[in-house]
């Protein structure tokens, strides 16, 4: 038997993410992917479930946020854990190499 | 006690039997590093084990210190271990991700320090779903875990190799992290206790961020007092994370009271959480609510709308969430061997991330998809509503009735490996009873609690108000003691 989320919700089914999008989105967040085919039904899935936010009915709901002060942060200070430069992949003479920016 | 069986013992069983010259530190550490010597072979809980013969001077200095008389810290060279996404200094931290292979943490963690300041022996780095994405432990780039009770059924996850080193005695308890239930789902598939602390509660410095807004450092233990006395060790404020809780509130005596029982309490069986579960699951449920109002409190039904939202509003929010945690992999600050040489500096980052295993790329696409200014307004922002629309039911539920909200921990059973990895939202469904606490930043425990005619582990799951952790604590040890007694773990 199934979860009572999965029998008596209805997943609306857009179907809208297509593989352009999906390899847009992938450029977004600077993800290298072979082949987009092999996530665009999974990630579709996925988004055809997130599409029951839909009917919870809170659309006139205000989103309220925490705000926390200042005062409540810690200091703004640089603290050393010593060695670091050891931990940087491309590292020489002093410098940290990176590729070119365009 | 015979030396042979000392590993079984629980931490509180440890403590009195290591400071009362029972047995030394040596040789509980001594036997626990061999048992897992053969144990890895099955269960695939480890990634990393750690240098046996430090760990065993260390357990000799403790040693020497209880024969002088020395403080030796409430854990007394108690061997544990710790989820790999949790930083030691000189200890590899991969995440369980290739993209992390041969990293080494340069910094303890604040839940690190505090075992360590307490005597705790950290003997392994456990394994996990990659970046904490996942449910099983199947998505872990090292390799599945197996669950102790059936070497063939997934250990539950994401801290799934922390849940299955404890129940198969591989340490005497394990710290894992709780996103959307990764320390209690895996807890129940285990059967072994996961408690997941209220939010703020214990630090997040020195655990690779996730989902910041929602996950906890929590631990996993044989019984509900080992969870106790863990957690009081690494809970309380800390300047390196701005939300944890003040020190009052984080008062940290979490053994204290808690043989005082469930008497008076009263529990609400959410509806959401438990029509529709497996019928093995659900008869554990109806059951413990029976154990309960015999040990004094009161039960009954009680419905919470929003839950049915909370799994699409905890994975719109968590995927968001992880995309821009994620962004921080560029492979220059840490990394694996990749030439910047030929490269310009978006293609650099993006090929450096085809490292990423599936799961994780597809949650970052995700991530990127709903965050989006084209659709944040329909799932990002509507998300954040959800989970505001539920803290408030959840809220009212605790402050007009409820000490207690009960379900199960996970609505079915173990299934194999391999049986759900295919099919993603059917395995966000093994979230539905968990995602609340985190939503919510409540407290909640799994408490093992049965076992199917099939041999594996029902647990059952008690969430509090805020702060609540000692009414938490206190009524998961009354439901264990009233329990039938379980099986011991299969050999």
């Amino acid at each position: 038997m199934q979860p009572r989320l999965i029998t008596t919700l209805a997943i609306p089914q857009s179907g809208l993410v297509t593989e352009e999008e999906i390899e847009s989105v992938s450029k977004l967040v600077r993800i290298k992917v072979a082949d987009h085919r092999e996530h665009v039904e999974k990630v579709r899935d996925m988004i055809n479930f997130f599409d029951m936010l839909d009917s919870a009915g809170v659309e006139d709901d205000e989103l309220v946020m925490d705000d926390v002060p200042v005062s409540r942060l810690r200091e703004d200070a640089h603290e050393s854990f010593g060695g670091l430069s050891g931990y940087v992949r491309q590292y020489r003479d002093g410098y940290v190499r990176v590729p070119k920016m365009d | 006690m015979n030396h042979s069986s000392i590993i079984r013992a629980s931490a509180l069983e440890y403590v009195r039997g290591v400071t009362s010259g029972e047995f030394t530190a040596e040789e509980f550490l001594s036997e626990t590093l061999s048992h897992i010597e053969e144990a890895e072979a099955r269960y695939n809980a480890y990634l990393h084990v750690e240098d046996g013969q430090k760990l065993l001077a260390r357990a000799r200095e403790i040693d020497r210190g209880i024969k002088s008389g020395q403080k030796v810290g409430l854990l007394a060279g108690m061997p544990v271990s710790i989820k790999d996404n949790i930083c030691m200094r000189g200890s590899r931290t991969t995440c369980g991700s290739r993209m992390l292979e041969g990293f080494v943490a340069p910094y303890d963690a604040t839940a690190v320090s505090r075992l360590h300041a307490e005597g705790g022996i950290i003997v392994a780095k456990a394994n996990m779903d990659e970046f904490a994405m996942g449910l099983t432990t199947e998505f872990s780039a090292y390799g599945p875990s197996r669950n102790p009770w059936n070497t063939g059924y997934v250990p539950g996850g994401s801290s799934g190799g922390s849940a299955a080193a404890t129940a198969a005695f591989e340490c005497v308890a394990s710290l894992g992290s709780d996103t959307g239930g990764s320390v209690r789902n895996p807890a129940s598939f285990c059967s072994v206790v996961g408690y997941k602390p209220t939010y703020g509660l214990v630090s997040r410095h020195g655990l690779v961020s996730y989902a910041n807004s929602i996950e906890q450092i929590g631990p996993i233990a044989r019984t509900v007092s080992d969870a106790a006395l863990v957690l009081g060790v690494i809970a309380g404020r800390d300047e390196h994370d701005d939300t944890t809780a003040d020190a009052a509130a984080a008062d940290c005596g979490y053994l204290e009271g808690i043989e005082g029982g469930i008497e008076g309490m009263r529990v609400g069986i959410v509806d959401e959480m438990t029509e529709g579960a497996d019928p093995e699951v659900a008869r554990a449920v109806e059951r413990a609510s029976k154990d309960l109002e015999a040990a004094g409190a009161s039960c009954e039904r009680i419905s919470l709308d929003m839950v049915g939202y909370s799994v699409p509003s905890y994975y719109t929010i968590t995927a968001a969430e992880a995309a821009s945690n994620l962004a921080r992999y560029d492979n220059l600050r840490y990394g694996y061997d990749l030439s910047v040489d030929g490269y310009e500096f978006n293609s650099y980052v993006a090929e450096a991330r085809g490292r990423f295993g599936p799961e994780v790329t597809r949650r970052m696409i995700l991530g990127g998809y709903v965050s989006s200014a084209g659709h944040a307004g329909r799932y990002y922002l509507k998300a954040l509503k959800v989970r505001a629309k539920l803290t408030r039911e959840v809220a009212d539920a605790f402050a007009s009735s409820y000490d207690i909200l009960m379900a199960p921990t996970v609505p079915i059973l173990p299934f194999r490996i391999g049986e759900k990895s295919d099919d993603p939202v059917s395995l966000f469904m093994v979230d539905l009873n968990t995602v609340t606490a985190n939503l919510t930043r409540r407290p909640a425990v799994s408490v093992p609690y049965a076992v199917s005619a099939g041999g594996l582990p029902i647990g059952v799951q008690m969430m509090a108000d805020s702060m609540q952790d000692k009414t938490l604590l206190r009524a998961a040890r009354a439901l264990e003691k009233r329990r039938a007694p379980l099986p011991e773990v299969p050999d």
